[in-house]
Order: C-alpha cells, then structure tokens, then sequence
C-alpha cells in the first residue's frame, strides 16, 4: 500500500487529525533535527528547536496553501527559530558583556567537537561563526543538497539572493579555513 | 580550499537523528500549548495585572502633570504679586513725594478739593504791626452767607 503524501497527510491534518500529523513529524523528524544540529551547532538544541518548529507548523495549519512543498515551509518555521533564538542569545551575551561576564562559550557544543578528523571540527566551527543567514543557505545547498528554488522558499528569500548567500558563504568559509590553515602552519 | 574539498566537507558534517521519544513529545507539548491556551482564569490574571500596572502608571504620570501645572501656576501668581508690590511701591514713593513739603511752603489745610498753601517767597516784607501777627486760629470764624 502506497504511503500517503504529505499533501495528502496536511489536508488531514487541517482537519485536526492527530494520528496525521504525527505520520509528518514522523517523516520529516530525522532531517529537520539534522539540518538544526548543524545550523546550531547542538544537538539537544536542535531537538528542541525541532518540536517548537512542528507545534508551530500544528498551529498555522489554517494558514498553509498546499504547493507540494511542505519540507521548505517546514524548515522556514524551524530557521526562523532559530534565527530568534540566536538574536535572543546575542542580545544576553551583550547584557554579559557590559556587566562584565563574559558568556561566550565554544561555537560548537561538546558532542559536535568529536567530529571525525581535524578537518571536519574546523569546518563545522568555520560554519558555526557564519551569520545565520549564510550558514542556513550554504547547509541547505552543500549539506542537504537542496535546490535553490526549495532553499528560495525555506528561506523566504528570491532564488537570486540565495546564490549570492551560498557563493558568499562558501567564499567566506574558505577564507576562514584558509587562515585557519595558515595560523596552524604558524 | 577548493570549492569542491569543502562542499564535501560539509556534506559529510555528522548528522544528528532525533530521539526516539521525539514524536510523543511534539504531541505532548501540543496538549500543554493548547491547555495553556485555554486556561482563561491565567489570562485573566494576566490582563489583569497588565490593567493595574498600566492604571498605576497612568495615574502616576497624571498626578506628575498636575504637580508640574500647580508649581507653574503657583509661579505664575508669585510673579503677579510682584510686580504689583512693585507698582505698589511706585504709587507709594510718588505720592510720598507729592505730600512731602516743598521747602518754603506751608501746607495750611484743605478745602473742598484746593490745598490751601502758604508759600514764602509770596509774602511782602514789611514793618510788623501787633494785629497781623495774630495766629489765625484766633480769628473769628467765617459766618455763612445767609
């Protein structure tokens, strides 16, 4: 028996059926948390960032249009959360910074640091100091292999403006590795 | 770097799986949203607090405002009794000035609206004979024209 779509599961859920809904967080689980780990650089954030992302999704079904791109649309309500909870965590670290405790931690969480080989730490901390904007652009692109077009909608943002994200994400990864490498040779 | 080391690199970043017990916790946290939001005694304890807090401010900021308009009224009626003590004092000095004597004249007395004055310098010199020096309360009164 062929598996329902998620626009077939969606009109279901619009109808309030549970059992729908948790068939999509079924389906879509693995990657959202995936692409979250790598956005955030933590896993338990990720996970959390995740369920707030499919409760919201629960709760706009009113508003979805169905365009057979639930996934984008998924992960446009879990980067926009993310993207709140970092300006959140910038706006403590500066109320830190001016009564003199400083907040900062490794821009990578512990369990990400034990990454398989030296090159792959010191991409992912490369990718955890670029602006979430860059960063959710050049994941989508080289680390889910997304289209442009379904990135243009996860993002909210023209197609032209998310190649110009990704090419400058990449360049500015680069360059980072790049003195990364020159500092280590130092 | 080249480009396509990193684009490896990123597509081989770990990938993290979510934990078994995801799905229920979604749905849990569904059910506590939704409870949440049909708690009305919560909301109301909330608007409610908002409402004073935004009562006390107003009020506050009301009595502030009448403080500032009495201290300015106050002033202004400081100022008013001023410049009349002022003009006050002007009228005072000038008719301090009208009613102190002129050197060589005597201020006899009034009639009617006339002050009747002696001066000096108007008198004529002359031998002084005994009736002339008479002082005039000795003189007889005036008889009325009948």
């Amino acid at each position: 028996m062929n598996e329902p779509s998620d626009a077939e599961l969606m009109a279901l859920v619009q109808r309030e059926d549970r059992d729908a809904f948790a068939a999509i967080v079924e389906r879509h689980k693995h990657a959202l948390v995936g692409y979250l780990s790598r956005l955030t650089g933590s896993r338990d954030r990720a996970e959390d960032l995740a369920q707030d992302a499919f409760v919201r999704l629960y709760e706009s079904r009113g508003k979805y249009r169905e365009e057979g791109k639930l996934a984008p649309y998924l992960f446009r309500i879990a980067t926009n959360l993310a993207r709140s909870e970092a300006r959140r965590a910038r706006r403590w670290r500066t109320v830190g910074v001016l009564l003199g405790i400083d907040g900062r931690k490794s821009a990578l969480a512990p369990e990400a640091q034990l990454l398989r080989s030296e090159a792959h730490r010191r991409v992912a901390e490369a990718v955890a100091e670029l602006p979430t904007e860059f960063r959710a652009a050049v994941l989508l692109k080289d680390a889910l292999d997304w289209s442009y077009e379904d990135i243009a909608r996860a993002l909210d943002k023209p197609e032209g403006t998310i190649k110009s994200r990704v090419a400058r994400g990449r360049e500015r990864l680069r360059r980072r590795l790049a003195g990364a490498e020159g500092g280590a040779d130092a | 770097m080249r480009e396509e080391d990193l684009k490896r690199l990123l597509a081989e970043l770990p990938r993290a799986e979510a934990s078994p017990d995801f799905t229920e916790n979604v749905l849990r946290r569904l059910d506590e949203r939704g409870a949440r939001r049909l708690s009305p005694p919560r909301r109301w304890a909330w608007a409610a607090m908002g409402l004073a807090a935004a009562a006390t401010i107003a009020s506050l900021a009301a009595w502030r405002i009448e403080l500032g308009r009495e201290r300015a009224r106050d002033l202004a009626q400081i100022e008013a009794l001023k410049s009349e003590h002022e003009a006050l004092s002007k009228e005072l000095a000038g008719m301090r000035e009208l009613a102190a004597p002129a050197e060589g004249e005597v201020f006899l007395g009034r009639a009617g609206d006339v002050d009747l004055v002696w001066r000096a310098d108007s008198a004529k010199k002359g031998p002084i004979r005994g009736e002339m020096v008479r002082p005039a309360v000795f003189r007889a009164p005036l008889q009325p024209d009948i």
